[in-house]
């Protein structure tokens, strides 16, 4: 009997371990199956990070390429830039240049003419007497302190302008050009193992003899005297290259765009200072000249 | 009172233009138009008389230099020159000292000469 209960109990046990085994094989298996399915779910996850990877590969590649095309642009505008400006300069001096041989031309001409009346009148017999006249009517009206009755001062007056008619380039001062001159002084700084201070303007060339009917000898003159008031020993001379008159110096241990807008300031006063000596009208415009574009244009002496 | 524009005077002087307008401007004497006075003519002209007047005292220096000998001698008297007077006197007696004075005296006449030799070689006006 007992043997019999053992039985029976040993049959229940067996009978609930295989059903707890049965039921832990099912949570198993739909733990298999979540676990499939949460894969799967991953790796379409994965598939499209990396779809997305590709795209962003390629946009990365393309940009890239866009970069590389913007720096290509860039070197290419760069030196379309110097070159305009290169050529903006040049084309400054040889508008200068051109514009400056006409106004010089002009007062050869016009000084020219004034200085051959002027022999013309000396040498004739009675105009010494006339100018005396003239003098001696200047004087008398002038003089404040000697009241002249209206009828007088009119006869006076009448006789200064005919004699004025006869001998006035004798009197008169000499004539200039209507045409104002309008040089461009460029100045620039050229740093490196040779540094350079430059100063240069569009400027109408000497004749191979000088004479005083030359405008441009006497402003070139005039322009490097001041630069001699200003900076003694110094004050470059000035040279020609093209169109263009260039005075360059040494700026001598000082920054060289220092000693270029010292140079441009003594060059520019001195230019106007011989304009206006000789009654021609002159207005100059200055500009700063980046040490690329000077390097370019003006060549070392 | 006449005026010369100064590319006329330079020429007329043989001087660069340029070299004669620094000159006047180095003593702030450029008249803008470059007309010049006859105080300025003048100027320039002493200016080039002087130069020229080195240059041919230079030029003659350089033709006839001292002989070593000489020189040394003459630099030796130049020394003892400077020297005081108590410390210039020799034990050979007068006669080195003779001998010295007239080099010194040597010496001051050929410098005599070169201002003799500048003198006569300013043009006249």
């Amino acid at each position: 009997m007992s043997l019999l209960k053992e039985f029976l109990r040993i049959d229940a046990d067996r009978r609930a371990a295989v059903q707890m085994l049965r039921e832990e094989a099912g949570r198993r298996r739909s733990r298999i199956d979540e676990l499939v399915q949460e894969s799967k779910k991953r790796r379409d996850e994965i598939s499209l990070l990396e779809e997305s990877l590709h795209r962003l590969a390629d946009e990365v590649a393309r940009i890239e390429q866009e970069i590389l095309e913007l720096d290509r642009t860039h070197e290419e505008n760069d030196r379309e830039t110097h070159a305009k400006k290169v050529e903006a300069v040049r084309s400054a001096f040889g508008g200068d240049h051109a514009s400056g041989t006409h106004v010089a031309s002009e007062y050869r001409k016009l000084r020219s003419e004034f200085q051959a009346e002027r022999d013309r009148l000396l040498s004739q017999s009675d105009t010494g007497r006339m100018m005396d006249n003239y003098f001696q009517i200047e004087t008398f009206l002038k003089d404040a302190g000697q009241p002249i009755p209206d009828a007088a001062r009119k006869a006076l007056l009448k006789e200064r302008a005919d004699l004025l008619g006869k001998i006035g380039p004798l009197v008169a001062p000499p004539p200039s050009p209507d045409a104002v001159l309008r040089p461009t002084v460029a100045y620039a700084g050229v740093e490196g193992e040779d540094p350079r201070a430059i100063v240069a303007l569009g400027f109408p060339e000497l004749n191979d003899s000088p004479e005083a009917t030359d405008l441009a000898a006497t402003l070139i003159y005039g322009a490097y005297a001041t630069t001699v008031e200003k900076m003694g020993s110094a004050a470059p001379r000035p040279r020609r290259q093209g169109p263009a008159l260039i005075f360059e110096m040494d700026p001598r241990g000082r920054s060289p765009e220092e000693a270029a807008l010292e140079l441009f300031l003594a060059v520019e006063e001195g230019l106007k200072k011989a304009a206006a000596a000789v009654t021609v009208r002159c207005e100059t415009t200055g500009i700063f000249v980046e040490p690329e574009i000077a390097q370019a244009v003006f060549s070392h002496s | 009172m006449a005026v010369k524009w100064i590319g006329d005077v330079a020429r007329e002087l043989g001087m660069d233009v340029l070299d004669a307008v620094e000159l006047l401007a180095s003593k702030q004497n450029y008249p803008m138009n470059g007309l010049l006075d006859e105080d300025r003519v003048q100027f320039l002209k002493l200016y080039r008389g002087e130069r020229r007047g080195a240059e041919v005292a230079a030029q003659l220096i350089r033709d006839s230099p001292p002989e070593p000998e000489e020189a040394q001698e003459a630099e030796e008297a130049e020394a003892s020159a400077e020297q005081p007077t108590a410390e210039k006197k020799s034990p050979d007696g007068g006669e080195a000292e003779a001998k010295r004075a007239s080099l010194v005296t040597a010496q001051h006449s050929d410098r005599a000469e070169d201002k003799t030799v500048i003198i006569n070689t300013i043009p006249s006006a």
